[in-house]
């Protein structure tokens, strides 16, 4: 487009506008970059919050976006009146705005106006956003400034915040005007936007007595407007006071304004350093000691607040406020990071180093040596301290919960980290100011997840925490040249990238780890498990009745003893027979599938035993006819069980295995052998083989079931994913249960032919009893040994397949049939 | 004819120093105004009080018959102004900082801007921060100039501009004075001063050194040069109403820079004893210039 034609475009479309209409395009395009990085921050958070409920699937932490809508009128709120007025007075374009004809009212009124109206869309968007997305509910709001972080009932809790956002945009203004350093004004409204809540908390104590949410709302209401009534007048004469001409220096008593001679003689003589760092170490103190002051300070602030907490027991009165303290060391840190490519740092000053020959490292060095020194300073008082303090629940519960050095060093590392970097990549300190807390916090919080949730390293976080730092040492020659743009975009969104997928890359390459089914495979088991599920019956449930499991027996001071004896005598006085009775059938190939509670079988062991004492100790000859209906029961018990598809039957069907083999192994069972019952028996005990493809069956089974059920319970253990990063036990699952199913599967074949090959042994106790020694647990050799009839469990399933592969499979009873016609 | 600036004993004190000292200034419509210093010699202080931005320690003066500091608004719907830095809104674009400027003028405001953007060969889509230093203050002369001011006050004007437009603009500010406006302008650019200024003042330390019109103190002001046998020989220096504003030894030559010297005042020197040439000649603006901002303990 030709000048001409520019000009003729912007005649045409300019011309018209009224000077209102402009003023207020201009205070718009303004705010335009704190509203656009306040939204991109409130996408990133809505972005996090997918990533991490996708990761966790509906478990674990979750940010809360209702306080994200809820607090960022507030930032905005914070932000404008800095913005539109601090960064003109420090760009000095409203001194050449005071050179148009516009009058002082007018021009703070515009500015004002065009500021509410950003903050009534933002609570438009964010009550949109809120209703739209059922975030909050129209009665209750679970967030209240000030007070205690809980649920309210009082839905007034939305007006107080809204009226304190006003609030918050008014004291924004009054110290954007009041103070001319946009640092210096940021930081005195901190405690202005807090006043009403001080005053609140103060009047708490002052009642001495705990405040109903409805009265701190009413109270936070009530100070915030008494604060708007006093602060918008102050905002206005203050304004109209700035924009008027600047006062003369007073003068001092002597007529003179001159300053003091040790002044001039300090100012007066040339600094002389012993070393090449030492002048931009002595600049970045000079240039910014003000601002140092006023961080160390928050620091210590902050520390004394961690330090009376730690010795009280509760929170009363004006010390609710000592807990929002803690957060002036935070911000602190991350404003120690701000300031490093700020004041002397900035890339207007830096300049004066780059054409100087300065190296960039050396700068680099220098402008982060004073900051580290405080944060390190600030780290060894904590860390004596913490190590002089008592940390138990008695003495005071915020000191139990003290994170140890190393967190917080970690901690303090990501928030400097990632604030210096936001230095560097946003050149206005208002934005900086604004943006590198709510940058660190949301990365900081990202990489707690990570660690916590995703079992992301220590290693890793350590490289993401540093990645900021080296990318701002990466550009510091760039940055000093000031030709760092655009490769800063590029290099800030690599470690944007970094940052956020190395730890998603980490937990993925976690879980690529857990070796899984091949597809062929899979589809053949699937193939297989189809076709046990479509020939399998159902199997029938076998209740064994005895003493109840004591769990679902209340607890009853004024139970009849008596009737507990009763009870219990009850409980070994079944009848097997009676039991079995669903199953019950003439010959063993009749026997339908069955299945157990797997408790029933500790009454069945009892009795059993009972009844097989009772028989040896009798002296009778026709005693072994009491022992014969459990014998006949046992045998048909455990056919059944063995034809069920589910593995805790088979787990089952092996104790009654174990049971009957060392059953007929007794000498007194010899002169029985070639009783019907024992035939039966020994018609009933299964081979490697059979076994082995029972329980393959089973196994196929149970995984198909609980690939096609959501709802199934099955009753393997998962015992070991405790151990495994909460945030990734939904990816971990599945691939875990495929090892495991290829384990137990590898482990039925191994056991068939006797092998030694025990990984799949190492695979089951893992899954089962992960943290155990494999050695000293069911699954190791030196229990393996032992006979099975000594070390199975009965009444509880501790993992499956403790028995599979064990002596007792190929033991050949003394008293064997010598034909299988009991059938 | 009323003046269209008068300052009346103008003092301002600043914690390190003496930035104006009792300055009394009158300044006539229809003039090129130049007020002359070295740096730090209290230029840019009184044309921040003249502008309102700068209360002064004591004394008082007049804009365009308004006091600045009860009336800066007044003061600045009348004038023009361009720094020595113009702080514009470099996230503009130059036709959008003429359009929003425009807004609070008249309607001849934008023609005339854009005249002048179009003449200074600037694209008017081309963002501030993208301008170079000179363009940057070519924008901002046009925005000053394009509400036809009567007062134009400008602060180191030409700093940045290159030689053609530096000549172009001076011309145009003899055309503004010829109309009946005033300029004025704070230089140290002497040969740009001694082109268009009508009158000027020279201001050191804070005081103002000398004010008149500039043919007035170019014609009064004199390099006088004595010769003698002997450099310790004293020499008288001219009687009132001739004023020294400088004087400098060099082995048997004597240099003086004299305001009111006649004719007679150099024959006297030549006929003292010991005298052996004495010169004399109108001096020129750069070397009255240097003789008024020279301390005579450092000569």
């Amino acid at each position: 487009m030709t000048i001409d034609a520019t000009l003729q475009t912007t005649a045409t479309t300019r011309h018209e506008a009224s000077s209102t209409a402009w003023f207020w395009w201009k205070e718009t395009r303004q705010l335009a970059p704190l509203v656009l990085l306040l939204i991109i921050v409130a996408l990133m958070i809505v972005l996090l919050n997918i990533i991490t409920e996708a990761l966790i699937r509906s478990a674990g932490i979750r940010l809360p976006n209702e306080v994200v809508m809820l607090v960022f009128p507030g930032l905005f709120a914070t932000g404008a009146g800095p913005l539109l007025v601090g960064q003109e007075r420090m760009q000095r374009t409203l001194q050449w705005l005071s050179l148009l004809p516009i009058t002082a009212k007018r021009l703070l009124m515009t500015k004002f106006l065009v500021a509410l109206a950003g903050l009534t869309a933002m609570w438009c968007f964010a009550g949109l956003v809120i209703v739209g997305f059922g975030l909050g509910s129209p009665t209750e709001s679970p967030w209240q400034i000030g007070g205690r972080t809980s649920y309210s009932t009082n839905p007034f809790s939305y007006p107080v915040w809204i009226v304190h956002s006003l609030y918050i945009l008014l004291a924004g203004f009054y110290v954007a005007w009041r103070i001319k350093n946009q640092f210096y004004s940021l930081v005195a409204l901190i405690p202005l936007a807090f006043a009403p809540i001080i005053m609140t908390s103060i009047t708490g104590g002052i009642l001495d007595r705990p405040l109903m949410h409805s009265e701190l709302d009413w109270m936070n209401l009530g100070f915030t407007l008494l604060g708007i009534a006093v602060i918008a007048p102050l905002t206005y004469w203050t304004a109209l006071h700035a924009l008027g001409a600047d006062a003369a220096p007073a003068l001092s008593k002597l007529g003179s304004s001159a300053l003091s001679p040790a002044q001039i003689l300090a100012d007066g003589t040339a600094p002389k350093f012993g070393t090449r760092i030492a002048p931009i170490i002595w600049q970045s103190i000079h240039s910014a000691s003000g601002s140092l002051a006023i961080l160390a300070g928050m620091i210590l602030i902050s520390l004394f607040a961690a330090m009376r907490l730690a010795s009280i027991r509760y929170l009363n009165g004006i010390d609710n406020l000592l807990p929002p303290l803690l957060l002036a060391a935070p911000l602190a840190i991350c404003w120690l990071g701000v300031g490093v490519f700020k004041h002397d740092g900035s890339a207007e000053r830096v300049r004066f180093l780059a054409d100087r020959g300065v190296s960039p490292r050396l700068t680099y060095l220098a402008l982060h040596a004073v900051p580290l020194a405080i944060l390190a300073a600030a780290m060894i008082l904590y860390g004596l301290w913490n190590l002089a303090i008592p940390h138990n629940d008695d003495h005071s519960a915020f000191a139990e919960t003290l994170p140890t050095l190393i967190t917080l060093l970690v901690f303090a590392a990501v928030l400097y980290s990632v604030s210096q970097w936001t230095s560097q990549f946003v050149r206005t300190l208002i934005l900086s100011v604004i943006l590198a807390p709510i940058l660190a916090a949301i990365i900081a919080g990202w990489l707690f997840f990570s660690f916590t949730q995703l079992g992301f390293s220590l290693g890793g976080l350590v490289i993401c925490a540093l990645a900021p730092v080296a990318a701002t040492f990466f550009m510091m020659r760039r940055y000093m040249d000031s030709r760092d743009r655009p490769l800063t975009f590029v290099v800030g969104g690599l470690v944007v990238a970094l940052i956020f997928m190395l730890p998603i890359a980490s937990a993925a390459w976690r879980i690529g780890s857990i070796p899984n089914m091949a597809a062929n495979q899979r589809a053949e088991l699937l193939d297989e498990a189809r076709i046990i599920q479509r020939t399998t019956r159902k199997p029938i449930g076998v209740s064994i009745r005895g003493i109840e499991p004591s769990n679902e027996r209340p607890f009853d001071f004024e139970r009849d003893p008596i009737k507990d004896i009763a009870y219990s005598l009850n409980g070994y006085s079944v009848d097997p027979t009676e039991i079995i009775r669903p199953i019950d059938a003439d010959q063993l190939r009749s026997v339908p599938p069955a299945t157990v509670d797997y408790w029933g079988l500790d009454v069945w062991y009892g009795n059993f035993h009972r009844a097989q004492m009772r028989w040896q100790q009798a002296d009778q000859a026709d005693a072994f006819d009491t022992f014969k209906p459990w014998l006949t029961a046992t045998a048909k018990l455990l056919v059944g069980l063995r034809q069920s598809t589910q593995l805790s039957d088979q787990e089952a069907a092996d104790r009654m295995e174990v049971l009957l083999i060392d059953t007929l192994a007794q000498d007194q069972m010899k002169p029985h052998s070639d009783d019907a019952a024992v035939r039966l028996v020994n018609a009933a005990l299964g081979t490697p083989a059979s076994r082995s493809q029972a329980r393959r069956r089973a196994v196929l089974a149970q995984w198909y079931g609980k690939l096609t059920s959501e709802n199934e319970r099955t009753n393997w253990r998962a015992d070991y994913l405790q151990h495994e990063p909460r945030g990734l036990i939904a990816w971990i699952e599945p691939r875990r249960y495929e090892q495991y199913i290829m384990a137990l599967l590898d482990g039925a074949t191994q056991s068939q032919h006797r092998s030694g090959d025990d990984r799949w042994l190492h695979i089951v106790h893992d899954f089962n009893q992960s943290g155990g020694i494999f050695s000293s647990s069911r699954y190791g050799q030196r229990m393996r040994a032992m006979p099975a009839i000594e070390t199975m469990t009965l009444g509880q399933l501790t993992g499956y397949a403790q028995l599979w592969g064990r002596d007792w499979e190929f033991a050949n009873p003394d008293n064997s049939p010598t034909s299988n016609d009991a059938e | 004819m009323d003046p269209v600036i008068t300052t009346d004993a103008l003092t301002m004190h600043f914690r390190r120093c003496d930035a104006l000292v009792g300055v009394d200034l009158e300044i006539q419509p229809g003039t090129v105004f130049a007020l002359l210093g070295e740096n730090g010699a209290g230029k840019t202080t009184m044309i921040r009080i003249l502008t309102g931005f700068q209360k002064p320690t004591s004394g008082s003066c007049t804009v365009c018959g308004i006091n600045p500091l009860v009336d800066p608004q007044g003061v600045r719907q009348r004038i023009g102004y361009v720094s020595d830095a113009p702080a514009l809104y470099d996230w503009m674009s130059v036709a959008q900082i003429g359009g929003f400027t425009a807004s609070f003028y008249d309607a001849t405001f934008l023609p005339s801007y854009e005249a002048a953007i179009r003449r200074y060969e600037i694209r008017p889509d081309q963002k501030i921060r993208h301008l170079s230093k000179g363009q940057r203050a070519k924008v901002a002369l046009s925005l000053a100039l394009a509400h036809d001011p009567s007062l134009l006050i400008m602060d180191e004007p030409t700093s940045g501009l290159d030689p053609k437009v530096r000549r172009s603009f001076l011309e145009s500010m003899i055309d503004r004075a010829a109309t009946g406006r005033t300029v004025f302008l704070s230089s140290h650019q002497i040969s740009e001063v001694e082109r268009v200024a009508d009158t000027i003042a020279i201001l050191h330390h804070g005081k103002i050194r000398l004010h008149g019109p500039l043919h007035e103190l170019r014609e009064s002001i004199h390099e006088l040069v004595i010769d003698t046998d002997d450099p310790l020989r004293a020499i008288a220096s001219p009687p009132e109403p001739a004023e020294i504003l400088s004087e400098e030894s060099s082995g048997r030559s004597r240099q003086l820079y004299v305001r009111g010297l006649e004719p007679g005042m150099v024959q006297a020197i030549r006929d003292t004893p010991g005298v052996t040439e004495v010169r004399s000649r109108v001096a020129t603006l750069e070397e009255i210039f240097v003789a008024c901002t020279t301390d005579p303990q450092l000569v």
